[in-house]
C-alpha cells in the first residue's frame, strides 16, 4: 500500500514538473514569436544592468588567495607577508663565469638602485653581498657587545671553548695573532680592535648558520649559489604590488636596465607576476576564447549552412556569460581571474543549445512542418530535453558554490549560471531570428543535413548489437583498469604558468640556491615576548630530535643564535664556576701591556671580561634590539615579527622529503606547544587536497542526485535513465584511464572535470533517449541521426572550447582542458557507437515481453 | 680593503717606471707610471713596513718581500715576528698566518680588483682618476706623488716616492684613524722572470 502511494506521489511529482516545464516553454515559445520586441527591451535592459554589476568587480590574481585563508596555507601566506618575501622582486643572473656574473651582478645592482619612477627610486634596498664594506663599523659594534655577553651568545656546550679562550696562554695567542693581522696590509683593524682575544670565533658560526636562508658560495661576497652558476639580486620595491600602474612601470624599467646585458637576466616576484601573469594568462583565456569561438563557429556554419544563426552564437554566449558575471558580481566582490576560464567553457556548452534547438528546427522543416509547427516542435519538444540537459550540467556546477576554495566555488558558480543563461539566451533570441529569417530569406527547400556517418553507426549498432556491446564493455575494463594508476599532483606550482619569466626564474632559485628543497615553518605565536621564546624554544629541542634523527637537514631559529633564561643562568654559572677567582681583566690586561698594545682602547673590553664571574641574565629584547641595529638584522627579521597581533615567533625545518615524519612531529609540536601552528608545502597541498576531496564529494552527490531526479523525472523509465548515464560512465572512466595512460595526473583544478562530465555528459544520452522513443521503429534511425548529429556537434564545440584551455600556458587551464576533452570525446563516442546497441537489446527485450 | 689595493697599485706602477717633468705633474707622473708599466712582466722586491697604530704602544717593523706579475698576480710576505703571506690573483685575495695556522679568502668585489686598474692603464692617462685627488711634486731627479682619496673610506692619504730610475724608495698610508704605515723598498728587480713558484702560500 505504502509502495503504491509513494509510486503515484512519485508519479504525480514527475507528471507535474514535466507539465510545468512544458507550460514554462510552450510561454516562451509564445512570447518570442508574438513579442519580440519585448522579449529584446527586456534582455537589452537585464543586460545592461550586468554590465554595470561587473564595473564594481576587481579582478584578482594571486593564486593563493583562491584557496581557504585557514589552516597552514594561512601560516604559509603570513610568513610570506611578514617577511617580505611576497613583495620584493628577486633578480637572478646566470652564466658559467664567475667573473662575469660579479661583474654583471655590480653594473645591474648599481642601475636597480639608481631606478627612479615618477622621480622617486623604484626600490627602497637592493642587496647582492653578503657583507657591505660600509657595515664594517656597526658589524664591530655587534661583535664588541656580543662577545662580551656569552651567557647570551654562546651555546652552552662551548663554555668550556670560551673559557679556554681566555685562559692566560691562549690570551697570549690571540693577542700575537691580533698583531700579526694587524701587520699585515688590508687586516680588518676594528674587528682586532672589538675583540682582540677572537672570542668571535665562537658566536659567529651561530649568527651565520641563523642567517643563511640561501644556499651560497662561502667564499664569495655575493649571493651567489655553490656552483657559482647563478647570482642573485634581492630588491625591495618602493612600493606594493597593488599599485599596478607603478608595477607596470617597475617591470618596463628592469626589462629596458636589462638590455644588453652581457649575462642572462631574469627576474620574479609579486610585481611581475602581477603584471606579466595576469598579461599573459589574459592573453591566453582571450586568445583560446577567440580561437575556440571560430572553431565552433565554423563547425556550425559548416553543418547547418545558415549564416544569421551562426552570427547569433557569439551573441547568446556573451549575453549568457555577461549576465552570469554580472550576477556574480552581485555576490563576489573580487573574481578570480582563473575563473574567466569559464567563458571557454561557456563558448563549449552554450552552442549546444543552438545546434540541439536549430537541428530540430531543420529537420522538422526538411520533414515538411510548417516554421511555426518546426519552431514549435524544436522549443518545446527539444527545449523540454534542453531544460534537462542544461540542469543536470547546471547543477553539478552550482553544487560547487558550497565549496570553501574559492576558485572552485566561483568557478561552478559563473559556470552553472552561464549555461543556464545561455540556454534562456538560446530561448529568447534564436526562434525570433528564425522566424524572421522565414519571412526575409526564406530558403527554397530545407534540404536534409549531413548524417556524418550516423545512418551507417546506428545499422551497426543494430546489426552487430552483441558485439558492440562486448567492445564497449572491454575497452571501459581496460580503461577502468588504466584508471587504477591516476595519481594526485598536489605541487601548486605545477598550476602556475609553465613557461612564464617568474615561475622560471622561481624553480631556478630554488634548484641553485635553495638550503634544502622543502621547509616546514613552526610559528609560536603571542603578546609576552619572554613567553614566546621560552615555547620557541620548545620547539628548537622538537627540531633538535628530528636532526640528530637525520629526517631533517637543518633548522634555524632564533634560539639558535641567543640563548633563553634558562641557557643564561647555566653558561653563566658555568662562568662563574671555571673563572672563579681568576681575574680575567687584570690577567688580559696585562698581557696586552706584555704583547705591546696601547691598554686604554681596550679598557671596556677588559672591564666587561672581568665582570664575567658576576654576569646576570640579559634581557633577550635587549640582545634582539642590538641585533636588529646590526648589519645581522635579518637574523630577528626572519625569525620574530612583531604586529598588531603580537609576537611570531619562527622556526624553520630544512628538509629534503619523505624522511622528515611530519605527522609525529606535528602530534609531540602539538602536545608541547599547543598554541603552534605549522605550515610546509606538503601540508599546505595536503590540506588543499583535503579540501578539494570534500568539495568533489559534495558536488559529486549533490549533482549525482539532482541529475538523478532529472533525468526519471524526464523519462520515468530505467532504459532511459540507462541510456543518459551508460555514457557518461563510460565517459568518466575513459577519461580517468586515458589521463593515466598519458601520465596525466589529477588536480586540485582538473578534478571538478569530473562534476562536469558528469552533469554534461549525461546530455548526450539524454538527447538520444529523447528522440528515439514514442514513435514507430521505422522513424528510429532518422531520430537517431537528426539527434547524434547534435550531439556530435555539441561534443565537437565543447572539446574545441576546452581544446583552447588544453594549450594555454597556465598549468591548472591546460590540465582542466586535456581532461576535459578525453572525458567528451569518449562521452561523445560511447553516446554515438553504444547506444544503438543498447537500443536494439532492450528494444528486443521489449519486443519479447510484449509478446503474447 | 681598498687601502691594500691602492698600496699594490702605487707599488706595481711605480716600480717599473722612470718619470719625466711636465706642466700637469699629477697627470704627467701617472702617465709616465703608465708607460713604464707596459714594458714590464714581472718584478720582485724587498721591504721594511713601519706601522704605528693607535692600539699599539710601539711601531710595529716588519721585513719582507714582495712580487708581481702580469696580468694581475700580487704576492707579499712578511717575516716573523709577525708573518703573513698575502696572495691576490685578479679579484681573489688569500692571506696565510703560517705561525697561526690561519687562513682566508676573500673574493673582492671588481672595483677593488687590479683588473679595474690595469683597465685604467690599459689608455694613456689624460685626466685624473675619479674618486681620488692626485699631487706630484719632483724632487731632483725623483719624484713624489700623492693621492688624496674622497669619500668617507679609511685612507686619508697615500704618498710615494721614486728616483728618476722609476725605483720606488718608500710609501707611506695615512688612515683617518691616525695610523700610519710606511713601506720601505730596496733591491727591486724588474722582469725577472718570476715563476708559479714564487707565488706559493704554501
Amino acid at each position: 500500500m505504502l509502495h503504491y502511494r509513494i509510486k503515484k506521489l512519485s508519479s504525480a511529482i514527475v507528471s507535474t514538473s514535466n507539465s510545468l516545464i512544458r507550460k514554462h516553454l510552450e510561454w516562451i515559445y509564445t512570447v518570442t514569436t508574438t513579442k519580440p520586441a519585448l522579449v529584446f527591451v527586456v534582455c537589452c535592459l537585464v543586460f545592461l544592468l550586468s554590465c554595470l554589476s561587473i564595473t564594481r568587480i576587481h579582478f584578482e590574481s594571486d593564486i593563493f588567495k583562491l584557496f581557504p585563508q585557514k589552516g597552514p596555507l594561512a601560516l604559509f601566506l603570513d610568513t610570506i607577508k611578514w617577511t617580505g618575501s611576497a613583495g620584493n622582486t628577486y633578480i637572478l643572473l646566470e652564466g658559467e663565469d664567475k667573473g662575469k656574473l660579479t661583474r654583471e651582478a655590480e653594473l645591474f645592482a648599481g642601475k636597480m638602485q639608481s631606478l627612479s619612477i615618477d622621480g622617486a627610486p623604484a626600490f627602497t634596498k637592493v642587496k647582492f653581498r653578503v657583507f657591505d664594506p660600509a657595515e664594517a663599523k656597526p658589524f664591530a659594534d655587534f661583535i664588541s657587545y656580543a662577545v662580551t655577553r656569552p651567557q647570551l651568545f654562546v651555546a652552552p656546550a662551548d663554555v668550556s671553548r670560551y673559557q679556554q679562550l681566555l685562559s692566560p696562554e691562549s690570551v697570549d695567542s690571540s693577542l700575537r695573532r691580533a698583531k700579526t693581522e694587524l701587520a699585515t696590509p688590508g687586516s680588518l683593524s676594528e674587528m682586532v680592535a672589538c675583540d682582540p682575544l677572537y672570542l668571535r670565533d665562537l658566536i659567529l658560526p651561530r649568527l651565520k648558520t641563523a642567517s643563511e636562508a640561501l644556499d651560497l658560495d662561502k667564499t664569495s661576497p655575493y649571493f651567489l649559489s655553490r656552483d657559482g652558476k647563478v647570482l642573485i639580486i634581492i630588491a625591495e620595491p618602493a612600493r606594493p604590488v597593488t599599485d599596478i600602474a607603478f608595477a607596470r612601470k617597475l617591470v618596463a624599467a628592469i626589462n629596458e636596465a636589462r638590455k644588453g646585458a652581457t649575462v642572462k637576466i631574469s627576474f620574479a616576484g609579486a610585481h611581475l607576476s602581477a603584471v606579466t601573469d595576469e598579461k599573459v594568462l589574459k592573453e591566453n583565456v582571450i586568445v583560446g576564447v577567440l580561437s575556440s569561438l571560430i572553431i565552433v563557429l565554423a563547425l556550425f556554419y559548416v553543418a547547418y549552412r545558415r549564416f544569421l544563426p551562426t552570427l547569433l552564437i557569439p551573441f547568446i554566449l556573451v549575453y549568457g556569460v555577461v549576465l552570469a558575471i554580472g550576477t556574480g558580481g552581485l555576490l563576489f566582490p573580487t573574481i578570480s581571474i582563473i575563473s574567466f576560464a569559464f567563458t571557454s567553457l561557456i563558448i563549449g556548452l552554450g552552442t549546444d543549445y543552438s545546434i540541439h534547438l536549430y537541428d530540430r528546427f531543420h529537420f522538422e522543416r526538411s520533414n515538411g512542418k510548417s516554421a511555426d509547427e518546426a519552431l514549435r516542435l524544436a522549443t518545446v519538444d527539444t527545449g523540454h530535453a534542453l531544460f534537462t540537459a542544461a540542469s543536470t550540467t547546471a547543477f553539478p556546477f552550482l553544487a560547487l558554490v558550497l565549496s570553501d576554495v574559492r576558485v572552485l566555488s566561483e568557478l561552478g558558480f559563473l559556470v552553472g549560471l552561464g549555461v543556464i543563461y545561455s540556454l534562456y539566451a538560446t530561448f529568447f533570441f534564436l526562434p525570433p531570428l528564425l522566424l524572421f529569417m522565414e519571412k526575409k530569406y526564406p530558403l527554397k527547400a530545407y534540404k536534409p543535413l549531413p548524417s556524418f556517418g550516423l545512418g551507417w553507426l546506428w545499422k551497426m549498432g543494430q546489426r552487430y548489437w552483441r558485439g558492440d556491446i562486448a567492445l564497449s564493455s572491454a575497452a571501459m575494463l581496460c580503461l577502468l583498469l588504466a584508471a587504477t594508476g591516476t595519481s594526485f599532483e598536489s605541487e601548486l606550482k605545477n598550476l602556475q604558468p609553465r613557461n612564464s619569466e617568474a615561475f622560471l626564474t622561481q624553480e631556478k632559485v630554488e634548484r641553485h640556491l635553495s638550503v634544502s628543497p622543502k621547509q616546514l615553518i613552526v610559528a609560536v605565536e603571542g603578546n609576552d615576548l619572554d613567553d614566546v621564546l621560552k615555547q620557541g624554544r620548545k620547539v628548537n629541542l622538537l627540531a633538535q630530535e628530528v636532526q640528530q634523527r637525520g629526517e631533517i637537514v637543518s633548522y634555524s631559529s632564533l634560539g639558535l643564535v641567543m640563548n633563553g633564561e634558562g641557557d643564561q643562568l647555566k653558561v653563566a654559572g658555568k662562568l662563574a664556576e671555571r673563572l672563579g677567582s681568576a681575574h680575567v681583566g687584570i690577567a688580559v690586561n696585562s698581557a696586552l701591556a706584555r704583547e705591546g698594545f696601547a691598554t686604554e682602547p681596550f679598557q671596556e673590553y677588559v672591564l666587561r671580561l672581568d665582570n664575567l664571574t658576576k654576569a646576570q641574565t640579559v634581557p633577550p629584547k635587549e640582545g634582539i634590539d642590538r641585533l636588529l641595529r646590526s648589519p645581522l638584522h635579518g637574523i630577528v627579521e626572519r625569525h620574530l615579527i612583531q604586529n598588531g597581533n603580537g609576537y611570531h615567533l619562527l622556526t624553520y625545518l630544512n628538509y629534503r622529503g619523505s624522511e622528515f615524519q611530519q605527522a609525529p612531529f606535528l602530534k609531540k609540536l602539538k602536545e608541547q606547544v599547543p598554541t603552534s601552528r605549522a605550515a610546509s608545502v606538503d601540508l599546505v597541498s595536503g590540506q588543499l587536497s583535503e579540501s578539494v576531496r570534500q568539495t568533489f564529494l559534495l558536488a559529486v552527490i549533490i549533482g549525482s542526485v539532482m541529475v538523478l531526479f532529472l533525468l526519471i523525472s524526464h523519462f520515468n523509465t530505467p532504459t532511459g535513465i540507462l541510456y543518459s548515464l551508460f555514457p557518461v560512465a563510460s565517459g568518466t572512466i575513459a577519461m580517468l584511464g586515458v589521463m593515466a595512460l598519458c601520465g596525466m595526473r589529477l588536480n586540485f583544478m582538473n578534478v571538478m572535470v569530473l562534476v562536469t562530465v558528469l552533469g554534461m555528459g549525461s546530455d548526450y544520452g539524454l538527447h538520444i533517449a529523447h528522440r528515439v522513443r514514442n514513435c514507430n521503429e521505422e522513424e528510429y534511425q532518422g531520430r537517431f541521426i537528426q539527434s547524434g548529429r547534435a550531439v556530435l556537434l555539441s561534443g565537437l564545440t565543447t572539446i574545441a572550447g576546452f581544446g583552447s584551455l588544453a594549450f594555454t600556458d597556465y598549468g591548472a587551464l591546460a590540465s582542466i582542458g586535456w581532461a576535459t576533452n578525453f572525458g567528451v570525446a569518449a562521452t561523445t563516442l560511447f553516446t554515438l557507437a553504444t547506444l544503438p546497441a543498447f537500443m536494439h537489446f532492450f528494444g528486443r527485450s521489449r519486443r519479447a515481453d510484449d509478446l503474447p | 680593503m681598498k687601502k691594500l689595493l691602492l698600496m699594490i697599485l702605487l707599488v706595481v706602477i711605480s716600480m717599473v717606471t722612470s718619470a719625466h717633468a711636465a706642466p700637469n705633474k699629477a697627470v704627467e707622473a701617472l702617465e709616465v707610471l703608465r708607460h713604464g708599466f707596459s714594458a714590464m712582466t714581472d718584478f720582485s722586491a724587498e721591504i721594511v713596513q713601519e706601522k704605528q697604530m693607535a692600539m699599539m704602544k710601539r711601531k710595529m717593523v716588519s721585513k719582507g718581500i714582495v712580487r708581481f706579475r702580469k696580468p694581475g698576480t700580487f704576492y707579499m710576505e712578511l717575516l716573523p715576528p709577525y708573518g703573513s703571506r698575502l696572495l691576490l690573483r685578479d679579484n681573489v685575495l688569500t692571506m696565510r698566518l703560517p705561525e697561526q695556522g690561519v687562513a682566508d679568502r676573500i673574493v673582492l668585489p671588481p672595483e677593488e680588483s687590479l683588473d679595474k686598474w690595469f683597465a685604467y692603464l690599459a689608455k694613456p692617462v689624460t685626466k685624473l682618476p675619479d674618486g681620488m685627488e692626485l699631487r706630484a711634486e719632483r724632487q731632483g731627479s725623483g719624484w713624489n706623488l700623492q693621492l688624496f682619496p674622497k669619500g668617507k673610506g679609511g685612507v686619508k692619504e697615500l704618498a710615494i716616492s721614486f728616483d728618476g730610475d722609476g725605483k720606488i724608495k718608500r710609501l707611506t698610508i695615512q688612515e683617518r684613524n691616525g695610523d700610519n704605515t710606511v713601506i720601505k723598498f730596496a733591491n727591486m728587480r724588474r722582469n725577472a722572470g718570476l715563476k708559479d713558484k714564487d707565488f706559493q702560500l704554501n
